[in-house]
């Protein structure tokens, strides 16, 4: 069986990097993304880019996640129990 | 779709008011942060959400449970909220994905040498990933990644918020967005790339 060893370029790394985290992309081409970074610090380097990338993106609304106010809360509460009350009274 | 869940669903269909309320906190602050990368301000992100908890109140009965409680909440918040931002954004049809993008580069093809798409670096990436979380994760960093975030094609915008900041699992934004596995992972893949791109130019070291 003749085996053909897949390679893999610096700018088609870039295009398959979201694959590649994803777990998306067939083995044969993880293998040869595998051996193009062993190879290329320059790709290794956007791929700890792209980690950090969404590291900092996951941090970007932490300090937005503002507890809802008790009065809305009340309010929503209120809805609520209305609503159900006029369902069940038909 | 858990026992718990449906236990949840029951609750709520026999007007179980505190069980609501506790959906209510737990869902909000997901809720408020999605609806901001729709509508210019907080002010309209809140009434969005405002608006959500309504349409659930009034349609947990018909809720079919073919998706999850979360995902069905997050397509009531999404028609809502693009039918609020379509005022403030142009914005496109939940279903013509690709349309937007779709044959943008990852990287600039100028900062490659080679045959096209299959070039090796001449530019290559500045590095900043090894710097400090002093640095990558200052509030000016962070704003400058909110900011760019608000500025990307609504759906890249949705798939990178809920993927990235809102940590979901893929399965979980096809079934909210109605999207294919592929379409999703491009979307992520050109947002994430605008914002790489967009760190280097801000972080990296040159030279």
């Amino acid at each position: 069986m003749r085996i053909r060893r897949r390679t893999v370029i610096c700018q088609q790394w870039t295009e398959m990097v979201t694959d590649y985290l994803d777990g998306a992309l067939p083995r044969g081409l993880v293998r040869a993304v595998d051996r193009h970074l062993a190879a290329c610090p320059h790709c290794t380097e956007y791929l700890a880019q792209i980690r950090r990338t969404i590291e900092v993106t996951g941090r970007s609304g932490l300090d937005d996640a503002a507890a809802m106010p008790d009065d809305l809360l009340d309010a929503l509460q209120r809805a609520f129990d209305e609503f159900r009350a006029e369902e069940s009274s038909g | 779709m858990s026992t718990s869940e449906t236990a949840l669903i029951d609750r709520l269909r026999a007007g179980d008011s505190s069980a609501f309320r506790q959906l209510v906190i737990d869902h909000q602050p997901a809720l408020i942060r999605l609806a901001n990368t729709f509508v210019p301000s907080r002010a309209v992100a809140e009434e969005v959400v405002q608006e959500t908890w309504i349409a659930v109140i009034r349609g947990i009965d018909r809720f079919e449970q073919r998706s999850s409680l979360k995902t069905w909440i997050i397509r009531i918040l999404v028609n809502i909220a693009r039918t609020k931002g379509v005022k403030e954004r142009r914005t496109v049809p939940l279903g013509s994905l690709l349309g937007e993008n779709s044959d943008a580069a990852a990287v600039d093809p100028e900062r490659f040498t080679g045959p096209p798409g299959r070039g090796g670096w001449s530019h290559p990436p500045a590095p900043w990933s090894q710097l400090p979380d002093e640095i990558v994760m200052s509030n000016a960093t962070i704003s400058l990644v909110v900011e760019t975030i608000g500025k990307l094609p609504e759906q890249q915008r949705l798939v990178v918020m809920l993927r990235d900041v809102q940590d979901w699992s893929s399965s979980d934004v096809c079934a909210s967005l109605g999207i294919s596995e592929s379409n999703q992972r491009v979307l992520l893949h050109r947002g994430r790339s605008a914002l790489r791109q967009l760190l280097e130019t801000k972080l990296g070291v040159s030279g």
